[in-house]
């Protein structure tokens, strides 16, 4: 049998790969071939991806024999990296999730909407001041998250462009090894100097780095490495996907402009948007990694021990047993119970903050720039098919 | 309808508070479930089994 290559190929950019349709069909696991020859599993139904999502077989350590890797920089990443809260278990995961949940909370993002607001009208004036056409991605849609976080985290926006840059080499998959490697370095180097000065002396603060150097650091819940890895993951995290999406996003809507008259006729469809727009696109765009740390039957198929896993994140939100048309993208949608921030104990611990980003953008773009579109043919954009996260590396507007 | 909730599995995702506010809050220490209303009336069903539905790590039931 011929076995697929991975990562699958698009035949259109704001479609999911056209393989998980037969892989869906075909299932409940479907093999395909890596960069370097080996061979994985893909999960590909909506829920067999929840099922294996809660599954403690299905092993997210990178350390376990047989853990699939997307590409050479990124198994050289993950081999280096200290532990990151996404491939931790148990008790360890509960302690990292705990300090970022704290900072994530329902109440803690409501409370910074009235801040983003202000953040987007000043963006959005800007951009008006260097008048059109400019890149959206970099005016607009990575710096908001740039601005959000480096506030809450309480450093310098000065330094956008560096994190945006290591942020975007980290997750890169067409680069040489030894650039996520580096690029992690720069970033872990940055937030060690500033959380050393704040184990010192914290002062008094309101900030993420404070409390984590206060709360946390200095009270030996946990040690000074790990808070810089959760400082770095934050800023990640949040960067490439809350970018990619917010571009996305709008990509979508200028594709689709019933669909974007539909949404400014009714404001109260601003919430189920975005929620569309994370299913539709669904920027993980290579899987939730696991390994089988034990034989596993899934629907008469069996999983072996050490084999690699991918859980396909965007297979299951286009699975037309729970989305009817699911290529169709339909702001009117209403199952809310989309897998685009994985599901399961490492569900992204930022997702609410990610939503209100959204949700304020796209209550305002298109009032503020009514006439907001493509300054290039739809053709000459050029999508990362090669990165974790799916994505426009720039997206050129006029209005 | 009395919500039961095991504490020790919760992430902290907030997904109940945005579906049942009235229910469901997160402590300001660790981001973790509270019940606000621990009966909540039948009005707020629809809510509930969103918010069973939504968390990541199956922390709410109900009986
Ligand atoms: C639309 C934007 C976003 C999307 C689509 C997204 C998606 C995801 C996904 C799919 C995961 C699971 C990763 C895995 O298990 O390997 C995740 C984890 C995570 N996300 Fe997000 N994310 C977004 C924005 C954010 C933001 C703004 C932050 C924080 C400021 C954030 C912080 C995190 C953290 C800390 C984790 C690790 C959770 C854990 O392992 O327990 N994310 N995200
Ligand atoms: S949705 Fe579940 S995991 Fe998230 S805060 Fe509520 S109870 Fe906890």
């Amino acid at each position: 049998m011929n076995v697929a290559s991975y990562p699958l190929p698009r035949s259109a950019p704001l479609l999911q790969p056209d393989a998980l349709k037969n892989f869906r069909l075909e299932g409940p696991i479907s093999r395909v071939r890596l960069w370097n020859g080996t061979e994985a599993w893909l999960i590909t139904r909506y829920d067999d991806v929840r099922a294996a999502l809660l599954d403690s077989r299905l092993s997210e350590s990178p350390k376990d024999p047989g853990y699939p890797m997307f590409s050479e920089s990124r198994a050289a990443l993950v081999g280096a990296e200290d532990v990151f809260i996404t491939h931790t278990q148990g008790d360890e995961h509960k302690r990292l999730r705990r300090v970022m949940s704290r900072e994530l909370t329902v109440k803690r993002v409501e409370a910074q909407r009235e801040n983003v607001r202000k953040i987007i009208a000043k963006l959005i004036d800007d951009m008006v001041e260097k008048g059109s056409p400019l890149d959206f991605v970099s005016n607009f849609a990575l710096a908001l998250p740039s601005l959000v976080i480096t506030e809450l985290l309480g450093v310098p926006y000065e330094d956008h462009e560096f994190f945006e840059e290591n942020s975007r080499l980290r997750v890169a998959l067409d680069v040489p090894a030894d650039v996520p490697i580096r690029a992690t370095k720069e970033l872990s180097e940055y937030f060690s100097r500033i959380l050393r000065d704040k184990e010192k002396d914290p002062g008094d603060s309101d900030d993420i780095l404070t409390r984590l150097a206060r709360d946390h650091v200095a009270t030996g819940l946990i040690s000074h490495e790990q808070a810089v890895i959760l400082a770095y993951t934050m800023v990640q995290a949040g960067h490439e996907t809350t970018g990619n999406m917010l571009t996305l996003g709008t990509l979508l809507l200028l594709r689709n402009p019933d669909q974007l008259e539909l949404m400014l006729s009714d404001p109260s469809l601003v919430k189920t948007a975005v929620e569309e727009m994370l299913r539709h696109t669904s920027v993980l765009q290579l899987g939730m990694v696991r390994t089988a740390t034990e034989d596993l039957e899934i629907d008469g198929r069996t999983i072996r021990k050490g084999e690699g896993v991918f859980v396909m994140l965007n297979s299951a939100n286009h699975d037309p047993s729970i989305y009817p048309d699911p290529d169709q993208f339909d702001v009117t949608r209403t199952e809310r119970n989309h897998v685009a921030f994985s599901y399961g104990i490492h569900q992204c611990a930022g997702q609410q903050l990610a939503r209100m980003e959204m949700q304020e953008v796209f209550s305002v773009l298109f009032q503020r720039l009514p006439n907001l579109r493509l300054a290039v043919p739809f053709e000459d954009l050029k999508f990362k098919e090669q990165s974790v996260v799916y994505g426009v590396d720039a997206l050129p507007v006029t209005w | 309808m009395r919500i039961i909730i095991n504490r020790e599995k919760c992430i902290g995702a907030g997904n109940c508070v945005m579906s049942a506010p009235a229910v469901f809050t997160q402590d300001d220490d660790e981001g973790l479930v509270i019940v606000l209303d621990p009966n909540p009336s039948d009005d707020l069903a629809d809510a509930v089994a969103e918010a069973m539905e939504l968390c990541p790590g199956k922390v709410i039931s109900t009986e």
